[in-house]
């Protein structure tokens, strides 16, 4: 959806339509399900998705439609994610939005608003830099985030917006080197692991990619989609062994995944150029049964059966 | 020496339906009132990712308590109410029964009487029905399942490391010339 990095490309209408389309029908904007908005940021927040346009159109019904009263001690993590989503859309006014409070005391904004009640915090000074950082005045954030560090070495968002920054600066290099120094000493946090992966696959240095997703697989062993990423980056550097094996953990812990069946089926015809076994070529009829199984299960239209089996055969 | 025994059987089981009664009531209204906070929604506040998860699988398990579970809150109050009651007789009971008269007639502590049990257990009865409606769906008990509804989007999202020039960041400004040139 969002493609970091592309600065200032111009905008067609159909795109900002899809952009900020919310997923609701304009109907339903009458009859607002307060407790289904309530329940789907939650959600949100729980798997730390990034869906902005989702929680902006839920927050601006929600702040702007006064129900903040409903969500009781849940109005500050719900602001937070408001204010968030805000600053990744750019509506700069619902990142400060007016904030009536029951007792009618001067109109303060999101941001102060959670000043206010947490006075001091280091997580609302994050917020703030994030504003500065979403605004483009990304000295004065690095300033704050230093400030949040010299109070207390060990605050991990603080360090990780540091590493942002360097991102947003176009320097890769220093930013995979601040990262390391910061998976040096805490190395049980699989999603900065995930982000020096992603680094270093847009540099395309894959042998340390692949050992970025060798320590998420230890802390995440059970999760099919890391044994995915894994295995396709092991496929790039032309390692099909291995790369086959962990396309079949993938499909062993999620059965009848498309993806790893495709990675199966490549995996075994690379190697059955090389090295032909029986094994193999059972393995390769195996996954191009699957997949055109799955197919037709999903009432897949003969055409597209036809198509994907001579690409299964050429390949 | 046999009233002396008998003393002894009637005090035991004083002691033990004593005992039981006390024990039960704080027990009982401390579950109740757990549960009953849940309904009223005095839950933990959900937090934004500050630490990433340490678990080994990451699933996502939210409790989503229905609506309209008054039926299951009354139902509760009123297990609780009828289990105080049963308890508070047991010991109105056990006081009330004159042991000096059951000692000269020599009969023995005749044990809970069949309405206080039974009003116990009606009270269990009503819990369990109502704790089922408060408590939210179930979830299946395969990981398997559960991880295959993960997409990417949301197990790779990285939410501390966004940044935010993209070229999203002009949505809202542009969404807000459209709607004013009125397209």
């Amino acid at each position: 959806m969002f493609y970091p990095g592309c600065d200032d490309v111009s905008i067609t209408f159909l795109e900002v339509l899809s952009l900020l389309a919310p997923s609701e029908t304009r109907n339903s904007m009458s009859s607002f399900n307060f407790n289904a908005a309530v329940t789907t940021l939650q959600e949100l927040r729980a798997s730390g998705e990034r869906n902005p346009e989702l929680v902006v159109s839920l927050g601006n019904k929600i702040v702007r439609g006064k129900y903040t009263g409903g969500l009781g001690d849940e109005v500050w993590p719900v602001y937070e994610q408001i204010i968030i989503a805000a600053l990744d859309v750019g509506d700069f006014q619902l990142a400060d939005v007016r904030y009536n409070s029951a007792s009618s005391s001067p109109r303060l904004t999101c941001l102060t608003a959670l000043e206010k009640r947490f006075t001091r915090s280091t997580r609302v000074q994050r917020l703030l830099g994030m504003r500065y950082e979403a605004e483009g005045k990304l000295d004065q954030a690095a300033k704050i985030y230093e400030e949040i560090l010299d109070v207390d070495e060990t605050n991990v968002p603080a360090a990780k917006r540091q590493i942002a920054i360097l991102n947003t600066r176009g320097e890769t290099h220093e930013a995979i080197a601040a990262l390391t120094r910061y998976l040096d000493t805490s190395y049980n946090d699989p999603e900065s692991w995930l982000e020096l992966c992603s680094l270093y696959l847009s540099q395309r240095m894959y042998q340390q990619a692949a050992f970025c997703m060798e320590e998420v697989l230890l802390l995440q062993g059970s999760n099919h989609v890391w044994h995915l990423k894994y295995a396709e980056i092991l496929y790039t550097m032309a390692e099909h062994k291995l790369a086959l094996k962990e396309f079949c953990r993938v499909i062993e812990l999620c059965e009848d995944h498309v993806r790893g069946l495709y990675g199966v089926q490549l995996c075994t015809s690379q190697l059955l150029k090389t090295a032909p076994t029986v094994d193999l070529s059972d393995l390769n009829a195996l996954a191009t049964e699957r997949i055109l199984a799955v197919y037709s299960a999903r009432g897949a239209p003969d055409e597209l059966k036809r198509v994907v089996r001579r690409y299964l055969e050429s390949a | 020496m046999a009233t002396t025994d008998c003393e002894k059987d009637i005090k035991t089981s004083v002691q033990i339906n004593t005992g039981v009664a006390w024990a039960t009531l704080p027990t009982s209204s401390s579950i109740c009132m757990i549960f009953l906070m849940r309904a009223y929604r005095m839950q933990d506040i959900k937090t934004t990712r500050e630490a990433p998860p340490t678990e080994s699988l990451s699933p996502i398990i939210i409790m989503s308590p229905k609506d309209a579970n008054w039926p299951g809150r009354f139902l509760c109050v009123t297990g609780l109410l009828l289990l105080s009651h049963s308890a508070y007789s047991t010991y109105e009971r056990t006081t009330r029964t004159d042991l000096a008269y059951l000692k000269a007639v020599d009969r023995s502590e005749t044990g809970l009487p069949l309405d206080i049990i039974i009003e116990c257990l009606v009270s269990v009865l009503f819990f369990m029905v109502g704790v089922t409606l408060v408590a939210g769906d179930l979830k299946e008990i395969l990981m398997e399942t559960e991880m295959s509804k993960q997409t990417i989007d949301k197990l790779d999202a990285r939410p501390s490391f966004i940044t935010f020039n993209h070229r999203g960041r002009k949505g809202a400004r542009a969404l807000k010339t459209l709607t004013k040139r009125n397209l």
